[in-house]
């Protein structure tokens, strides 16, 4: 049972060679970055003063003008729903955005595409069919999460009716105080080792000091968060680097060049094995040409 | 003999399945903590995500939720046949659990009753909670351990595997299991029977087993890539968040307005709710309550029995009373507020306790049959007068007026 749990940790967890360096605008496109290197289980290095990691995905299921683009115009999918004649009371006359975010609110829209319609729905749509299911009649009574269910819901019947004419929503959409969170959940990151600048530490240890659940050891602060995924807040002068390779992550912003030159000395000189650096900010160019080893 | 004991047994476990099995699916939606558990459970089984419920709970919940759902399909009874049948089996087993350890079957019996028509059991029997599947285990383990101590049983494997499957449901069965582990050691001492392989099988079956099925239910997060020792952590990491929740943390306002102190369990009447629906005299109720009939006499059952336990020396009533002090005691010093769901898995015991306060109390009169049967009449009918309040049908809402004065109830 242990050699089977122990396989199941390590086996998950694979580095890349070459290491890649990548120099990114904003902190959140890392994530693109490990997203796209489909790394899994990792830990991550934060070299950043601060930190945000908000359980929240930033999706949005309204139509916004900015989706159609090429074959995906407003008027034919606009078109395409009107000529199915589903029996639902619309404000809006006019084929248009506003038409179709108006669908999108209407607590009616599934039965009536029932009438009509017989696909078989995604399993998405119908955990959303099942969710709204005890939802009172009307749509503005409905509290902020009952909305976005009912959005959501009626975008994906609108997407699975008219897959060629209606643009994709997105599952979600990486920002500075979510990407960590969405990191967390598609499972790209494990642990996160969060170094800060000295002259952070006092503000720092203030702030958390009112949770009772946070820990405060000799040298370093620790709490669960998200997926109970470990958080360790260190300084980065009591900063003491793991074996195992990691994600690395820099905002070059905070830091000064000589705590810029120490970073990079770390991990040219094989102190942090990590495989995947990101870094964002003003220094990014002083940085370009240099090389770290493979970890 | 052996039919009878079929048919009573059979019995039992039918009045109690219909009584938790009825209107389960009359809201044809997600209720309560439903769909954050039906879609964890499929996250977790997947991709080893906690995702979208707290991850603080150990998992087996999840592994449960599926197999209820692989069983009765993806829609109200899926999600909550697996509490009418492990709560309608608790209710058998508290009977079994009763026969083993009393003389009598009079004491099995009214406990069972007792438990049958218990509020808030009834109420969790139609949820999804693990409360109630988790009793079952731990009194499987407790009455295979009671077996298998009176020589009809070769080996309490089985009560291993029980312990395994409560505790990965929930923490709070460690020290009853400490107290039901001393217990065997005990009888297994007293009849003699220690040796070196006596002490390995009672290591495996009382730690090893449990210990390998709680670790095991956390394969698929391992999966992503966590170490045993990660694994040690997280649980270090989820008792510090659940000793630091305060009643802000429960996200339904309803439940934060509940009974939340276990102080007041077993010394006043608890009742709480609010009304549903209304249609003319008539309402449905959404309601949460102790039996008052039963719970009240709870202490004075377990002072009498502390007193008979020492004065017989009776080892079965010990371990009963031991049990429920254990079970209640750690809910009582604990400084975080519980919710009244949290009384369940007290509440064998203390039926058991009470049921053996009840034939007791019957024995002095004298014709104790007659006072027994009286007894279980009143019973009866006070808990079928409770069961369509509790069971969310609509009923007279003035019939239930005097109830709702002993405790909160919200009306339209």
């Amino acid at each position: 049972m242990v050699i089977l749990l122990w396989h199941a940790g390590r086996t998950n967890v694979k580095t890349i060679t070459p290491t890649k360096f990548e120099v990114i605008d904003d902190p959140q496109d890392a994530f693109a970055v490990w997203k796209g290197a489909a790394v899994r289980g990792r830990t991550l290095y934060l070299f950043d003063r601060y930190l945000e990691i908000q359980p929240v995905s930033h999706a949005e299921f309204r139509f916004r003008p900015e989706e159609f683009s090429g074959d995906l115009t407003v008027k034919s999918l606009c078109s395409a729903i009107l000529r199915d004649r589903y029996k639902i009371r619309l404000r809006h006359r006019e084929c248009g955005i506003d038409m179709l975010n108006e669908i999108l609110e209407s607590r009616y829209f599934y039965a009536a595409w029932k009438e009509k319609k017989s696909l078989s729905l995604s399993s998405r749509a119908k955990r959303l069919i099942r969710a709204s299911r005890g939802y009172p009649a009307g749509f503005r009574t409905l509290s902020e999460n009952r909305k976005k269910v009912v959005i959501q819901l009626n975008r994906l019947i609108i997407e699975e009716t008219y897959p060629l004419i209606c643009p994709k929503s997105v599952k979600y959409r990486a920002e500075e105080d979510n990407y960590l969170y969405l990191a967390i959940y598609e499972k790209i990151i494990n642990k996160i080792y969060h170094i800060i600048p000295d002259d952070a530490w006092p503000e720092v240890a203030r702030n958390l000091s009112v949770y009772p659940y946070v820990y405060f050891g000799e040298r370093f602060i620790r709490m669960a968060i998200h997926e109970g995924v470990p958080l360790i807040i260190m300084r980065f002068s009591d900063f003491d680097p793991v074996r195992d390779p990691v994600l690395v992550s820099v905002a070059s912003d905070c830091w000064s060049d000589v705590e810029m030159e120490r970073i990079f000395s770390l991990l040219s000189g094989g102190n942090i094995r990590s495989d995947l650096i990101t870094v964002s900010g003003r220094q990014e160019d002083g940085l370009a040409g240099k090389s770290v080893p493979d970890a | 003999m052996l039919r009878k004991r079929v048919l009573w047994i059979a019995g039992i476990f039918i009045f109690a399945f219909v009584l938790r099995f009825w209107g389960i699916a009359y809201k044809w939606h997600y209720t309560g903590d439903q769909e954050t558990i039906v879609r964890a459970s499929a996250n977790f089984l997947r991709n080893g995500s906690f995702s979208p419920d707290d991850w603080v709970h150990p998992p087996m919940k999840y592994y449960l939720a599926e197999a209820s759902i692989k069983l009765f399909g993806h829609n109200p009874y899926g999600w909550r046949m697996k509490n009418v049948i492990f709560g309608s089996l608790s209710v058998l087993m508290v009977y079994l659990l009763g026969k083993e350890l009393f003389r009598d079957d009079k004491t099995a019996f009214a406990a069972s009753v007792f438990l049958l028509f218990e509020p808030v059991h009834i109420a969790y029997s139609r949820s999804i909670l693990g409360e109630v599947p988790s009793i079952f285990f731990f009194l499987g383990a407790v009455y295979v351990v009671v077996v298998y101590l009176k020589g009809r049983l070769r080996s309490p494997i089985i009560a291993g595997f029980c312990l395994g499957v409560a505790l990965a449901i929930k923490w709070y069965y460690i020290v009853p299991c400490i107290v039901l582990l001393s217990y065997f050691l005990a009888a297994r001492r007293s009849a003699g029977n220690w040796s070196l392989e006596t002490v390995l099988h009672t290591f495996g079956v009382f730690v090893l087993i449990p210990l390998g099925i709680y670790i095991l239910q956390y394969y698929p997060w391992m999966s992503r890539g966590y170490s045993l020792g990660d694994l040690f952590n997280l649980q270090i990491d989820a008792y510090r968040i659940l000793q630091a929740q305060t009643l802000g943390d429960f996200s339904s306002e309803f439940m934060r307005h509940s009974p939340s102190s276990p102080l007041q369990w077993f010394v006043m009447p608890v009742v709480y709710g609010s009304q549903d629906g209304v249609a003319g005299i008539f309402g449905n109720f959404v309601i949460l309550m102790l039996n008052p009939m039963v719970s009240l006499f709870t202490f004075p059952a377990a002072v009498y029995a502390l007193y008979r336990s020492h004065k017989d020396k009776d080892a079965s009533l010990f371990i009963i009373l031991v049990l429920f002090l254990c079970t209640y005691g750690q809910f009582a010093i604990v400084s975080r507020p519980l919710l009244l769901y949290s009384v369940i898995p007290v509440l064998p015991f203390a039926y058991l306790l009470t049921a053996y306060g009840l034939t007791a109390f019957c024995s002095r009169f004298r014709n104790p049959s007659r006072a027994y049967k009286w007894a279980m009449i009143v019973v009866i009918i006070w808990g079928a007068y409770l069961y369509p309040l509790v069971a969310g049908g609509y009923v007279p809402v003035l019939a239930y007026r005097p109830l709702f004065l002993l405790g909160r109830v919200t009306l339209l």
